[in-house]
Formats: C-alpha cells, sequence, structure tokens
C-alpha cells in the first residue's frame, strides 16, 4: 500500500522549515506558495478539498501566510497518518492537472471544495470532473464519508452583511 | 507458557493506558522510524534536539497507573471533599443541568473534542449552538450584538473597561467602579487598569459618582443584592461623555428591565446559572454585549450569518480582522479562547426550557426569596435589601457567627459577612430549604413562620414596577420547538452531525495539539464533588480539591522545570499575561521601574504581542533567518539598543516555526545579560515533556496549555486552562486571589476564581497519573516521530 502510494506521487509539498538535521519537531509547516503562485491554487483550496475526504484542515496561514502548519500530535495512529497523507498526494495529483493544463484552475475540484450531497445530485453536472471524484475523491470508503451541510462559505458577504443573532427561518429555506 | 509471560498476564494494568493513549504501535513505530532512516527513537530525538538541553534523567513523575486505578486515587480526594449546599451567589449559582444536556452535551466527544470553528464548513452544528448563546445574550440583555462568550464575568467586565477606553471620545483615563460589584470583579478590574495607566475609583454610584470617568461598571443586581434604577445614572454619565457598562445576571434579566433599555453601552456577566455546573469557580461562559454602533471594538469571537457557494444560509466567525492574530501589538485584547463548551451549554438550556420555562425559574427564585424574606422579618431580624431578585442581605449583629454556624451543621453554606449574612436563592432550592433556613435562624423561641401563610398573604412584589421587564425574550423558533426530551435529543444529535470532531477524524492542527481526550480523563468532571463546588467555598469543605490541585501543580513544575506554578488563568492568553505581570513586578521590586521593552520575534503568535501591550510594555519585534530560527546577530543588536530598558523576552520554543531552535540556550543567555526575562510561551509544550525543560534551559517564566498538552478537550473553541510556572524568584510574583491560599499577595487575580476553572483539573491530574514519567515521554518521542514522517512523506 505505502509503496504503491509512494508511486504514485512523484513530488508532493516542501517543508518549509527543519531543524539542523533536517528534523522537525512535533509539527511541520508545508509551503503552497509556489503552487500558488504558478496555479492559482491556494491553502484555502486544499482546506476545503480535505473536507471532502473528511478531515479537518491543518491550521491555515500561520505563522506564515501561504502554508499549512500540521501537528499529527502521538494519539493518531499509523493508519490514520497514512489515510491523511493519501489525501494530500490525491489533492497534490490534483494540482498537476492544473499545471499540466489538463484542467483550468477554475476547473478544479479544489475550487469547488466542499461538495455536498445537494450539489452533486442537481440533475444538471456540468464539472469537468465526476460526482463521484467530488465526493470520493481518491480511496475515500463511504463508510469513512463525512458530508458536509454547506459549500464553501463567503466571509466577506457576511461581514458586508453583518447578522449575529439567529436569523428568520424563511432564510434557511433549502435552496432558497 | 513459561513463568514470564503468567506474570505479565497477571500485572496490575499499570502503564497499559499509554498505548492506548500513543496511535502508533510498537511495530508501526518501528516500521515509521526505518521509513525516516532511524535505528530507534533515541536516535530521532538526538537528531531533533540540540544536545545541550536534552534531560539525561527520567522526569521525578510515578510510574504509571491504571485506568481504574487513576480513578480510585483521584476518588480519593474527591471524598474529601464535602458537597454544600452554596447560597453564597457572588455571581456563581447551584443550576440543574438537564440530564439529556449533560450526556449529549458535556459528557459527548462530538462536543467537547471539536476544534474552535476557523473552518465553518465543518462547524456548522456548533456554530448555530453559539449563535442560539448570541441571540439569548441579545434578547436577556437588551442588547444589540453580542459576542460567542469570554472567559470569566470579572474578565469580560475588565474586557468592556478597556472596550470603552478605546471608543469613548472623553480624554479621561479614570473608570468609576460601583463598590456594589461582586469583589472578583472588582480586583481582577484593578489588576488590568493599572499597567495600561487607567486609574480605578470605587465608590457608591449614588453617592459620589466622578464625574469625569470615562466609564463606570455597575452591578445589576448588586453583589449585595439590590436593584437600582439606573436610567437617569446612565443619562448623566452619557452627559458628561462617559459610558456604561453594567455586570447583570442573565437569570434575573428575565424579570427585570434590561440594561439595554435604560441606557447600558455594555453588558457582561456570566451564564453560568444557565445550566453550567459551578465546577469550584469555572470554566463558566461569559458574555459580552453591546450596541452595533461598535461591532469593531467587541473583544472575543463573534459567530455572524454569511452565505456559501449555492447562496443558502452558512454560518462562520464574522469580523476576524478585529483579532489579535492580525492586529498584534495594536490588539487591545489577548483572548483567543472562549468558552465555548460552556456557552454552547448555557445556549441549549434556553433552548431546552424556552423563554416560559426561564420565567417560570426566574419567578419561583424570586418568589421563594420573597418569602424567605418575609419570614426572616417574623423572625425579628432586619432584612437590608429593599428591591431584590434572588438575593437579600440580612442583619444579624450579634448573631452572625451562631447563624453561619448553624447553617453549616444543616450543611448550607451562607455568604459571611462582619455583621450580617447574605443569601441568595437558585433554581435548585425549595420549601423545604426555605423552612430550614428560617429553623436555624431562629434563635430565640420566635414562632416558626409559616410558608403558607405568607405565600397566601401576596407579599409585594420585592422588585419595583418601573424595573420590571416589559419585553418578549427568546421569540425565535429554535427557544420555540424543543422542548420534549426526544425533540431535544434530536437537535443537539442533529447539530453534532454537521461537525468533525476528534471522534470522527484526526485534526492535524498545528500549535493547537489535538490529542486524545480519553474517556477516563473526562468521567471525573461530572462527579459531584468536583463539578457542584462554589469557588468560594469555606475552605474546610474543599481539602481534596486544594491538595488535587497542588498535586497537579507539582507535577507541572517536574514537567517543566520550574518552581511554583499557578492555575488561576482560565486560557493560554491569561498564563501569557500572567507571566508578563510577573516579570513587570519582579522588574518593579527591584527598582527596575524603567524596563518595559519586551522583545518578540517576528514568528510569534499574535497573542505575545498582545499580552505584552496590556502589560503596559512596549512590543520591539525581533527579526527571523531564513530558516526561521531568532536572528541571534539581530537580538544581540536589540539587547545594547535596550540594554536599560529591556524586561523580557517572549520566545516559543520549539519554535512556531515547528523546529527546535539550537540556539536556544544562547538566546536566555544574552537576554539575561541585558537584565531581561526569558519568557518561553508554552504552547509546544507537547514536543518537550521528558526530553527538555524550559525551567532548565534558561527560561524565567512559561504558561503551559492543559488543553493542549495536558488533555483538557478545546471544546470547540474552550475551554482552556493556561497555568502559569514559573523559576523561583517569580514566584511571589505570581497572581492571588482574595478567596485563595492567602490574603497576601503582590500582584492581584487576573482570573474571577482562585483556581480559574478547577472544574476541569482532574482531566490533567488523571493524564499524568495515567501516563507516568515513562508515558510522557513516549508522548512527546512519538509526537516528533509523527511530524516527522508527516514532514517525510509529503515532500
Amino acid at each position: 500500500m505505502q509503496t504503491i502510494l509512494q508511486k504514485k506521487i512523484n513530488k508532493h509539498f516542501p517543508v518549509l522549515y527543519t531543524g539542523a538535521n533536517g528534523c522537525v519537531a512535533h509539527e511541520c509547516i508545508i509551503d503552497l506558495r509556489k503552487i500558488k503562485e504558478t496555479t492559482g491554487i491556494d491553502v484555502e483550496d486544499v482546506a476545503k478539498r480535505l473536507v471532502d475526504f473528511g478531515f479537518h484542515a491543518p491550521t491555515m496561514s500561520f505563522p506564515v501566510a501561504g502554508t499549512l502548519m500540521i501537528e499529527p500530535t502521538e494519539s493518531e495512529s499509523k493508519a490514520e497518518l497514512d489515510r491523511f497523507l493519501e489525501a494530500m498526494a490525491t489533492i497534490r495529483n490534483e494540482i498537476k492537472a492544473v499545471e499540466n493544463g489538463e484542467l483550468n484552475v477554475d476547473e478544479s475540484p479544489l475550487k469547488f471544495a466542499p461538495h455536498t450531497a445537494n450539489s452533486i445530485t442537481q440533475s444538471t453536472w456540468d464539472r469537468k470532473y465526476s460526482r463521484k471524484e467530488a465526493v470520493f475523491p481518491s480511496t475515500t470508503k463511504p463508510e469513512f464519508k463525512y458530508w458536509p451541510p454547506v459549500e464553501r462559505i463567503d466571509n466577506a458577504f457576511g461581514d458586508r452583511n453583518l447578522v449575529c443573532s439567529c436569523p428568520p427561518l424563511e432564510n434557511y429555506e433549502f435552496g432558497s | 507458557m513459561d513463568s514470564g509471560n503468567n506474570i505479565e498476564i497477571l500485572d496490575n494494568g499499570d502503564g497499559e493506558f499509554i498505548r492506548r493513549h500513543i496511535g502508533p504501535s510498537i511495530a508501526d513505530q518501528k516500521e515509521m522510524l526505518n521509513e525516516l532512516g532511524f535505528q530507534d527513537i533515541e536516535q530521532l530525538m538526538k537528531a531533533t534536539l540540540p544536545g545541550n538541553i536534552k534531560l539525561d534523567l527520567p522526569l521525578e513523575l510515578p510510574a504509571p497507573v491504571s485506568e481504574q486505578r487513576t480513578l480510585a486515587k483521584l476518588r480519593t480526594f474527591a471524598d474529601r471533599i464535602k458537597p454544600t449546599r452554596s447560597l453564597i451567589g457572588t455571581g456563581y449559582y447551584p443550576t440543574i443541568t438537564p440530564s439529556v444536556i449533560q450526556r449529549n452535551i458535556l459528557e459527548n466527544p462530538a462536543w467537547y473534542t471539536a476544534y474552535t470553528p476557523y473552518q465553518p464548513e465543518i462547524s456548522q452544528g456548533r456554530l448555530e449552538a453559539l449563535l442560539n448563546f448570541q441571540t439569548m445574550v441579545c434578547d436577556l440583555t437588551g442588547m444589540e450584538m453580542a459576542n460567542a462568550s469570554l472567559l470569566d464575568e470579572a474578565t469580560a467586565a475588565a474586557e468592556a473597561m478597556v472596550f470603552c477606553h478605546k471608543i469613548t471620545k472623553s480624554q479621561s483615563d479614570v473608570i468609576f467602579v460601583s463598590n456594589s460589584c461582586h469583589p472578583q470583579i472588582i480586583d481582577v478590574i484593578q489588576t488590568r487598569a493599572e499597567p495600561i495607566g487607567i486609574r480605578v475609583v470605587i465608590g457608591d454610584e449614588q453617592e459620589n459618582l466622578l464625574n469625569q470617568a470615562f466609564a463606570v461598571l455597575l452591578q445589576y443586581p448588586s453583589t449585595n443584592g439590590g436593584i437600582q434604577d439606573y436610567s437617569q445614572l446612565t443619562k448623566d454619565i452619557k452627559s458628561n461623555g462617559g459610558m456604561t457598562i453594567v455586570a447583570a445576571d442573565l437569570l434575573s434579566l428575565a424579570l427585570l428591565k434590561p440594561p439595554g433599555e435604560w441606557g447600558a453601552d455594555v453588558v457582561v456577566g456570566s451564564s453560568q446559572r444557565f445550566g453550567v455546573p459551578l465546577g469550584f469557580g469555572g470554566p463558566h461562559a461569559a458574555f459580552f454585549a453591546t450596541r452595533e454602533e461598535y461591532k469593531r471594538s467587541i473583544p472575543g469571537r463573534i459567530v455572524g450569518v454569511s452565505q456559501d457557494a449555492n447562496g443558502d444560509v452558512a454560518l462562520r466567525l464574522a469580523l476576524q480582522t478585529r483579532e489579535q492574530h492580525i492586529r498584534r501589538e495594536k490588539a487591545t485584547s489577548n483572548i483567543c479562547t472562549a468558552q465555548v463548551l460552556l456557552a454552547i451549554l448555557a445556549s441549549m438550556y434556553a433552548v431546552y426550557h424556552g423563554p416560559d420555562g426561564i420565567l417560570k425559574i426566574a419567578k419561583r427564585v424570586n418568589i421563594l426569596a420573597k418569602i424567605l424574606a418575609e419570614g426572616i422579618k417574623q423572625l425579628g431580624y432586619t432584612i437590608e435589601t429593599a428591591a431584590f431578585f434572588d438575593t437579600i442581605i440580612v442583619k444579624t449583629e450579634d448573631w452572625t457567627h451562631s447563624v453561619l454556624e448553624a447553617a453549616r451543621v444543616e450543611g448550607i453554606n451562607l455568604r459571611a459577612f462582619d455583621d450580617k449574612v447574605g443569601i441568595s436563592i437558585d433554581e435548585t432550592c425549595d420549601r423545604e430549604l426555605i423552612e430550614r433556613l428560617w429553623s436555624l435562624m431562629a434563635f430565640d423561641s420566635v414562632q416558626q413562620p409559616s410558608f403558607e401563610s405568607i405565600l397566601a398573604s401576596k407579599v409585594g412584589s420585592a422588585i419595583p414596577s418601573a424595573l420590571e421587564r416589559k419585553t418578549e425574550f427568546l421569540t425565535h423558533p429554535t427557544f420555540n420547538s424543543y422542548h420534549s426530551e426526544t425533540e431535544m435529543l434530536r437537535y443537539i444529535r442533529r447539530l453534532s452531525d454537521k461537525d468533525i470532531a476528534l471522534d470522527r477524524s484526526m485534526i492535524p492542527l498545528g500549535s493547537c495539539t489535538m490529542k486524545l481526550n480519553a474517556t477516563t480523563e473526562m468521567i471525573p468532571i461530572t462527579w459531584p464533588e468536583f463539578s457542584k463546588i462554589h469557588p468560594f467555598a469555606p475552605k474546610d469543605q474543599v481539602e481534596g480539591y486544594i491538595e488535587m490541585i497542588a498535586e497537579l501543580e507539582r507535577m507541572l513544575c517536574i514537567c517543566t522545570g520550574y518552581a511554583a506554578v499557578s492555575l488561576q488563568p482560565n486560557a493560554g492568553s491569561q498564563g501569557e499575561y500572567a507571566g508578563l505581570l510577573a516579570i513587570r513586578a519582579y522588574h518593579r521590586s527591584r527598582g527596575n521601574v524603567e524596563r518595559d521593552i519586551c522583545l518578540i520575534p517576528s514568528s510569534a503568535h499574535g497573542t505575545n504581542p498582545a499580552s505584552a501591550t496590556m502589560c503596559g510594555m512596549k512590543v520591539v519585534v525581533v527579526n527571523c533567518d531564513s530558516s526561521g530560527n531568532i536572528d541571534i546577530a539581530d537580538l544581540r543588536e536589540k539587547t545594547d539598543e535596550y540594554k536599560k530598558s529591556l524586561a523580557a523576552i517572549m520566545v516559543t520554543y520549539p519554535s512556531t516555526h515547528g523546529v527546535f531552535e539550537d540556539g536556544i540556550k544562547e538566546v536566555c543567555e544574552i537576554v539575561h545579560n541585558a537584565g531581561g526575562q526569558v519568557y518561553v510561551d508554552g504552547a509546544n509544550l507537547n514536543a518537550m515533556v521528558g526530553l527538555c525543560q524550559p525551567g532548565r534551559f534558561g527560561a524565567d517564566v512559561s504558561h503551559l496549555n492543559l488543553h493542549k498538552t495536558f488533555c483538557i478537550p478545546h471544546g470547540g473553541g474552550g475551554p482552556g486552562v493556561g497555568p502559569v510556572a514559573v523559576a523561583e524568584h517569580l514566584a511571589p510574583f505570581l497572581p492571588g486571589h482574595r478567596f485563595g491560599h492567602s490574603e497576601n499577595y503582590k500582584v492581584g487575580p487576573i482570573s474571577a476564581a482562585p483556581w480559574g476553572s478547577a472544574g476541569i483539573l482532574p482531566i490533567s491530574w488523571v493524564y499524568i497519573t495515567l501516563m507516568g514519567a515513562r508515558g510522557m515521554l513516549s508522548a512527546s518521542q512519538i509526537a516528533i516521530l509523527n511530524a516527522n514522517y508527516i514532514a517525510k512523506k509529503n515532500k
């Protein structure tokens, strides 16, 4: 399994800082700034795509903007670390598809992530990737599937139209 | 089978927990080390840590203990805690946590292991619960906007002070604090005001209100239970260019005219009595509400409504650019952690009871208090409090000691004054208790009052009609839909199903340490001995609590190499603040008033510069080199430049860049040589326990995050515990508390309660006991192994 995975991955994400002997402490920062420069895909896209795999994203843009800081802790098993690595490897391949010109950046699943059940069950599907790739990327198993309740959230909209208490129920009307 | 195997099979399970806490099996660890090119874990440690800081000997912690025996050991402390009915009030009230909420939120990892909702798409459940909290606070206080909670009522009041100081047009640096505020609030305000040049004037607002104050802090109802009409007063304050801060009791606002309707600019308070256990002082969610025009200056987190890519309603944290991560030394607050889990508990209490239920509880409390007061009058005592909600002050004069003693014999704590007693009624009180209070106060053989006849006599209202609430609250359907247990259970489940917490997947958040929060660690927090204790209960009732806390302090000293620890700070930010206050007080005690420069590397967490500013220090940034380490040459330059005025450096170790910097010892020496103190931010302690100790490699003070390294769950963004640990010379400058170990202290309290969030300290005590020296070391080693494995395989 590991070797297959390694074969699939040519080049992942560079680690930004290491100690004198090339080791990190209990966390590591991976640098996505180059990727952003060449493809337009940023940390937020990777973070939101991880949701489709059922993961909570690593720390975004702290302490360095444009990076992800990963701290697995001692409590995570090798199986879970490998599941995460596989998700990251798949994401790297999705970035590669943009690098190679197979997909425009605004056609990439990374830009539409996370994918809700609602979004993939619409009668029309005009994306450049399949519904299955959208919600079961790579080897994501149905029993591990997490379904996000909402698509990517527009932060700026909420700050422009500030509401900080429960909105009327009609606002929740599905697809309104 | 050889005899060795038999002995192993027959062992008592001590040490067994270590392999439950640590994810990778021994075989997996070998494989991972192999992939990294190391023979064993020791070799990896050698390559990772600088040799000059590495510990040679194991920590002097006891050997690991099994889960069952650990709980039995903790039981011996609990057995020396006497849950007593506390009618002490002073901001803390016994309450009933509805069982459906206790089991399905407080005791449910889907809620308590979640992280702060910075990734809103996977946090819609807890964001909705927090929005309910904000709505509840706005409704009850009559204000326009509330945040998603603060740490406790006293720090919320201090935040309000700084908030007003920032936005007021008044040129004044004086805050007027009513002498009828809770004493712990006044104390925390004084601690927080002095370093930033705010002068606190305490007095009676009706008699000698200071006209030129930039803000006035009132308590509603007052600490003595009294209710006053402040509408004219707030007008006067406003016309003098000042702002009015009101510390209010949330339950009372169901009956009382809310401060928002009589002119308050800020309303703060605690939501503890909405179903949140006392926990010997915390954790509880405080609230902060104000007018919308001040939205950009509100401290802490605010949940707001937005929309997703499909145009559907979606929630997320609003106005994040206000936060200290962005504003750094310009920030006026260092608050990161809220009290999310507790705010959710309180909001669910409101969802469960609804407006009618809350009103009923408030009326019941008020009527019982009235009947109590009437009966006490019949016994011949004078009641000092004319208009009240739940608290009365009885002039007991020469009888004071006898009354307090008689109450204690009956298992009741009253609030003690020199010549009077305070009695606060709460939702757990009933007729039987009222009658017991009468009988223990009836010293002369006067006739015992009759509950029925007082009730029948329709005693006049204890609330003046001008102060009666006329407006509705909790009108939103959410507070009016889930009143059967089945509906409530499903609402809670529906929300948690929307979220990712540790019960679903890894949460690999750098600098946050989302490790296992083991069930055995969590079990004791709802034991009544730990959860139902008033923070100001007499010391002889809480011996076991204080001994458990003292033992935890010792354990933390051993883990860090420091001499003393204070568990008062209820978040990392507060620990930072307490640590810097200790440094400040130390310099001042030596006559070095001018030492006020705090060096902070450019890579530091935004809380560091914000905390330094709150201590009145000036921040000077030290550069980092291209590999992310502190630029030693720049450090030497800065320490030379500020040789006379250097107070401290704040460094994070391992660095925020996730690296054990080789130069840490040198950094400490350079700063010490320039007369400064070294503050090591302990956010990353999880990589150090058992491997190296900040207290040994040159640091003078650190805060630790028990919610990172020591297994207190994140609760979706709080509770946290941020103890501050110091070397011997700083120990006298740890924060004190009037209800703590000693009334003599050099630095005042920084939290409302003497031991902060005491109710969750058993979690860390259990963790360290389960792991022992061997397990704690192993945790650090495997944390480093896992990170290196990820780093390598991601490359």
